[in-house]
């Protein structure tokens, strides 16, 4: 029998029998269950990846030495630190006054800039060692509380032609405490030029971040909120050189005897919980498709066992039944997966368009992997295939005459 | 003398029920020429269905041989006994068993498919003539579910002719039909077995007489000719 003839009556069985409509439609949803749940996983653990490889939160940890004596020079002695500063000049919270208006409430945060703390990539120019008065800022500026928008819409925000060689005044509160209360006991403000902007979303930074020279950092703190530090026990900040060396550096320090929080470790767990919440999706729809298969393929076989019986009778070979039905299970699983494929691309191209300010703003991107389709091509065309093979096998190895009178 | 199709010599069959062995078929020995209407009959479980099996080839005999156009079965594999049974033999059983989501002209063409001579081209209409033959010629594009029982059973019996076989056996083929279709079945039986086909009719029907050319009675396992 020639593959030509078998293709085409199997196809007129297939198109025939409105009861696999139920079938492809349940393995249209695996597929798109399945494609979906690896879209996430990649989609989250990327950006995760991207933050943990490409930024500096993943290999920046903060130490606190709570001992009555606390004493930091013994960090001098670790290696793979990069830098080492007091967690007060890591960022302060001001109010941009030229940058104040009816669409903007002029809150910003101020950044340190160090050399190793700025951002890679900038647009004009760097701070640098002996820089005072400098500013580098977003080129998607948003100078209010970005807590309160949870989307990316460059409608909303400056440019860096907007912004640059523009003056940033900012002004902040000097506060101390009486009684144990903060009072406010004056303004403090400053100018800083700004000279350079930077992608905020390459560096994950939020949107209203402008990094400055360390002493402007050093001094905006020391003018304002010097006064409120009654602790000795000052945080310190620490960049690792790499990421893979930040669990390391991590027991270290606390071998040292100091608390140690990162970020990275943060992280992990997060990874975790993406993994395993992925994998139970995974798994369950899996497992849904091969138990489904098989209740389909033996409803299919006992249904058929007559036919099977009668092409036999008729002069038809084993081989040429079980290349038949192979066929059968074949063309249900292909359309139905070739269904689910274009659904779930389908849902990833609205969700990129219609979501995309979101993504971007939460640091999300959906690439397109082949991964997740292989996978789902293993699931949906290929156990069905050797569960069909299996039951065509069982049925093929029985006498003729057993199949035909065999009762549905 | 007419051709000698099938052979069967001392053809014996047994089956073991837990801790006897029954003899569906004891020593028969027969032959089947072209151009006869033969008629196997018998009471409910005389054996009539493993006769029909045995001359299908749908069983392996026990003892005896067994020849069809002088080629013994005896050590023929599965894919030879099946190209045998393609060449030479066309089914027709009782419920028709016709594949209900192919049209009426498609299940004739379902054993051409199998058959390297007849050309691709060739099988509709080759399917068309063989349901003009049974008188169906207007209702080719039905599905089985949408034709009595007498018109699926002559359709059985086209799809049964579409390869040209030299033999024609059929199963209690009026079992299901009423007095009228059973006529028109036998009818359509009797003309091809005068256009030289061997016709064997497993029937319990007394109908099948007035048309057979030979009738054999199986008792308990023998066949004796009436």
């Amino acid at each position: 029998m020639k593959l030509k003839d078998s293709i085409n009556y199997a196809l007129k069985k297939v198109t025939r029998n409105k009861k696999n409509i139920y079938f492809i439609i349940i393995l249209m949803i695996c597929t798109t269950t399945i494609t979906g749940a690896l879209y996430y996983r990649k989609t989250f653990l990327d950006s995760i990846n991207y933050t943990i490889t490409k930024t500096l939160q993943a290999r920046s940890v903060i130490i606190i030495d709570t001992r009555e004596n606390y004493d930091y020079s013994a960090i001098s002695n670790i290696d793979h630190i990069e830098e080492m500063y007091n967690f007060n000049y890591h960022h302060a919270y001001a109010t941009s006054n030229s940058f104040k208006n009816d669409k903007y409430t002029g809150s910003i945060t101020l950044k340190y800039g160090s050399e190793k703390m700025l951002p890679k990539n900038i647009t004009g120019k760097k701070i640098t060692s002996n820089d005072t008065g400098v500013a580098i800022c977003p080129k998607y500026f948003y100078p209010s509380d970005s807590n309160k928008i949870n989307y990316f819409d460059s409608n909303l925000f400056l440019t860096s032609d907007d912004i640059l060689n523009k003056t940033l005044s900012i002004s902040k509160r000097k506060e101390t405490l009486i009684n144990e209360e903060r009072v406010e006991i004056g303004i403090y403000t400053k100018n800083f030029k700004i000279i350079g902007t930077y992608d905020p979303l390459e560096t994950e930074d939020k949107l209203d971040t402008c990094y400055i020279s360390p002493q402007d950092m050093i001094e905006i703190y020391n003018e304002t909120k010097a006064a409120l530090n009654t602790s000795m026990h000052t945080p310190m900040y620490l960049i690792v050189d790499d990421v893979k060396n930040v669990k390391k550096v991590s027991n270290e320090l606390v071998k040292a005897g100091y608390i140690v929080d990162s970020v990275f470790l943060l992280n992990s767990n997060v990874i975790n919980n993406i993994k395993y919440i992925s994998n139970i999706i995974l798994i369950v729809a899996t497992f849904s498709i091969i138990i489904l298969t098989i209740l389909y393929v033996d409803k299919r076989h006992k249904n058929n066992q007559q036919k099977i019986g009668t092409l036999m009778s008729l002069g038809f070979k084993n081989k040429d039944i079980k290349t038949i039905d192979l066929i059968e299970t074949l063309w249900i699983t292909l359309f139905s997966y070739l269904l689910g494929l274009a659904f779930t691309g389908g849902i990833l191209v609205i969700i990129n368009i219609v979501f995309r300010n979101y993504l971007i703003h939460n640091y999300l991107i959906i690439n397109h992997s082949i991964v997740p389709y292989l996978i789902a091509f293993i699931a949906i065309v290929i156990i069905p295939l050797i569960t069909g093979y299996f039951y065509t096998y069982k049925s093929s190895n029985k006498k003729i005459i057993t199949i035909i009178k065999e009762e549905n | 003398m007419k051709e000698t199709i099938i052979e069967l010599k001392n053809v014996t069959k047994e089956f073991k029920r837990k801790n006897e062995t029954i003899k569906a078929l004891d020593d028969i020995s027969i032959n089947f020429e072209a151009g006869k209407f033969y008629a196997i009959m018998g009471h409910s479980g005389s054996g009539k269905s493993t006769a029909i099996n045995i001359i299908s080839m749908l069983e392996d005999v026990t003892s005896g041989t067994y020849k069809i156009n002088g080629i013994d079965t005896k050590n023929l594999s599965s894919d030879e006994i099946a190209d045998l049974r393609k060449d030479y033999i066309g089914l027709v059983f009782q419920d028709f068993y016709l594949d209900e989501h192919l049209k009426a002209y498609e299940n004739v063409i379902l054993p051409m498919i199998i058959n390297s001579k007849i050309k691709k081209e060739e099988r509709k209409e080759r399917a068309l003539e063989l349901l003009e033959t049974v008188d169906l010629s207007e209702r080719i594009n039905h599905f089985p579910k949408e034709l009595s029982g007498g018109e699926c059973q002559r359709v059985a019996i086209a799809r049964a002719l579409a390869n040209n076989p030299h033999v024609i056996l059929a199963d209690e083929p009026t079992g299901d039909l009423d007095e009228e279709n059973e006529h028109k079945i036998f009818k359509i039986l009797k003309r091809l077995s005068e256009e030289g086909k061997c016709i064997i009719v497993v029937s319990h029907s007394n109908e099948v007489k007035k048309y057979a050319d030979i009738i054999y009675n199986l008792k308990k396992g023998k066949l004796v000719e009436e």
